[in-house]
């Protein structure tokens, strides 16, 4: 008599094999929150003479700017953001140009950001009116993914006077792609099951980091929808892209899960970074080496103030005829230790600096930035963990001498020599 | 539709309740505007100094823009616009 595979697999679902424990990931639900034609709704919204007109944000006429955002009056007319002023006055003579008012803008942000921060704390900005929400969750809290994002659009329409359109999917890339398909005021939701009938059917361009240089060559590939890209093989799209081919494929398979990060887990910046040229063009790589440290120290230094560690580390360096050269390494850890900044330059400089050329500028940035709390040490062995402790503890000294002195009461011996 | 900078001092009648400030009418060039529909209000900052602005319309098309100095405590017109 045989076993029936339902009960068996009950039994084996109730009682996992000793020894070994089976975590499961639990499904995600995220939310992509996007606010319709931002700029220009709150002016339509505040003015209403403005409402039902073609209200064109970015610049007056007389001015050689292009356009921030457009009402979804003018988007009629072929205007779009990013389009020259002079352009949008030729489609749309009858448009209503605005200068547009940042601080306005920045402000409504705020209040927007703080009422989605009230349905989850996870709560990711994107841009000025864009953001990434964990709802995964706060649905116990709301019921269901629609009743929390009707929830939402009501509370934004309700309270700031906006309209947003929400994207809801197990992932951010997939929430993105959903908050796309139907605007204004649009909600779409995208459940795991049904990827393949919602998502794969649309073109390539509709996909986060797809750009208008890589629609042809995908073209060429005989790849023109995400569903294409999902079934494509990361190996013949690493052909032709590099690493970049396989995130593709792995993006449109949903299969890239990045957190959603609050803003206090992301960095303000996306980059923090000193560069200088100097009076004079230098040739010398012993007095280029001094002007790195002075740098390093610089960028460390305000590395350590905004809390913010760094993987990625850049040279930049300009040759008298304004020739720019960048050279990057990206260490396993990050740090913001003026030491590991400065030798990792150092090494760029040296593997790189023609002998007999002169430099106009020399600059250091990091990116890759996080919140510091990690260990530092660097894949090249510069110092040991005992080493690094000491030279924490240095840089923390170093600190507070700076912040009760100024910058300049302690320097390097190899700076000094610059000065 | 015509845009102006005004950027003159107006008195404001303002119920300040539960937090929130309110203005209810205002005075410029000798008339009196009663606030009818306040469309949108933002803050924007010059170091400590707080502005806080409102976007209103007082009993007709025209929309005027009212701001608060939290450090001068006075109102003024900052901008209209009108139809026409």
């Amino acid at each position: 008599m045989g076993i029936d595979p339902r009960v068996h697999g009950r039994i084996k679902n109730r009682k996992p094999p000793m020894g070994k424990i089976t975590r499961m990931k639990k499904p995600k639900t995220i939310m992509h929150i996007d606010m319709d034609a931002f700029f220009a709704s709150i002016e339509q919204r505040d003015n209403p003479l403005l409402r039902g007109k073609p209200v064109i944000v970015g610049g007056t006429l007389e001015s050689r700017g292009v356009v921030s955002t457009c009402s979804y009056e003018a988007r009629v007319y072929g205007v779009h953001s990013a389009m020259p002023i002079r352009e949008a006055l030729r489609k749309c003579p009858q448009g209503i140009f605005i200068e547009g008012n940042g601080a306005k803008y920045v402000s409504t942000s705020r209040q927007l950001m703080k009422i989605l921060l009230r349905f989850t704390p996870r709560v990711e900005p994107v841009s000025i009116d864009e953001a990434f929400l964990d709802i995964s969750g706060a649905r116990r809290l709301y019921g269901t993914e629609e009743n929390l994002a009707r929830l939402i659009k009501t509370t934004i329409r309700r309270e700031l006077g906006l309209t947003a359109t929400i994207g809801v999917a197990p992932n951010k890339i997939m929430a993105k792609i959903a908050s796309d398909l139907k605007k204004p005021d649009g909600l779409t939701i995208v459940r795991d099951n049904e990827i393949e009938s919602k998502i794969y059917p649309l073109p390539v361009s509709a996909m986060w980091g797809v750009g208008k240089r890589t629609v042809p060559v995908l073209k060429k590939l005989g790849i023109t929808t995400i569903g294409d890209l999902a079934r494509t093989p990361e190996g013949t799209l690493k052909k032709w892209f590099g690493k970049n081919g396989i995130v593709l494929v792995r993006m449109a398979k949903g299969k890239i899960d990045s957190p959603v990060l609050s803003s206090s887990e992301v960095p303000d910046e996306k980059s923090i970074g000193h560069e200088h040229t100097f009076s004079r063009d230098i040739d010398d790589f012993e007095k280029l080496t001094g002007e790195l440290r002075l740098l390093a120290q610089l960028v460390g230094r305000r590395m350590r103030k905004q809390g913010f560690v760094g993987k990625r580390i850049t040279l930049k360096y300009r040759y008298e005829n304004f020739e720019t050269h960048t050279h990057q390494m990206t260490l396993l850890v990050s740090t913001n230790l003026d030491d590991i900044i400065y030798f990792s330059a150092r090494k760029l400089l040296q593997e790189r600096f023609p002998q007999g050329r002169k430099i106009r500028l020399l600059g250091i940035s990091v990116s890759l930035l996080s919140r510091q709390g990690e260990d530092l040490f660097l894949p090249l062995s510069f110092f040991d963990e005992k080493q690094i402790e000491k030279r924490k503890k240095l840089s923390s000294s170093l600190d507070q001498l700076k912040d009760h002195y100024g910058e300049m009461i302690i320097l390097n011996a190899s700076i000094l020599e610059l000065r | 539709m015509v845009f102006e900078d005004i950027r003159e001092p107006v008195e404001v009648i303002t119920l300040f309740r539960n937090g929130i400030m309110q203005p209810l009418k205002f005075r410029w060039n000798n008339r009196v505007y009663k606030i009818d529909r306040v469309h949108g209000k933002w803050v924007s900052d010059e170091g400590l100094n707080k502005f806080f602005h409102y976007s209103v319309s007082a009993g007709s098309p025209d929309c005027f823009e009212l701001c608060f100095s939290s450090g001068k405590l006075s109102w003024e017109l900052t901008r209209v616009c009108m139809e026409g």
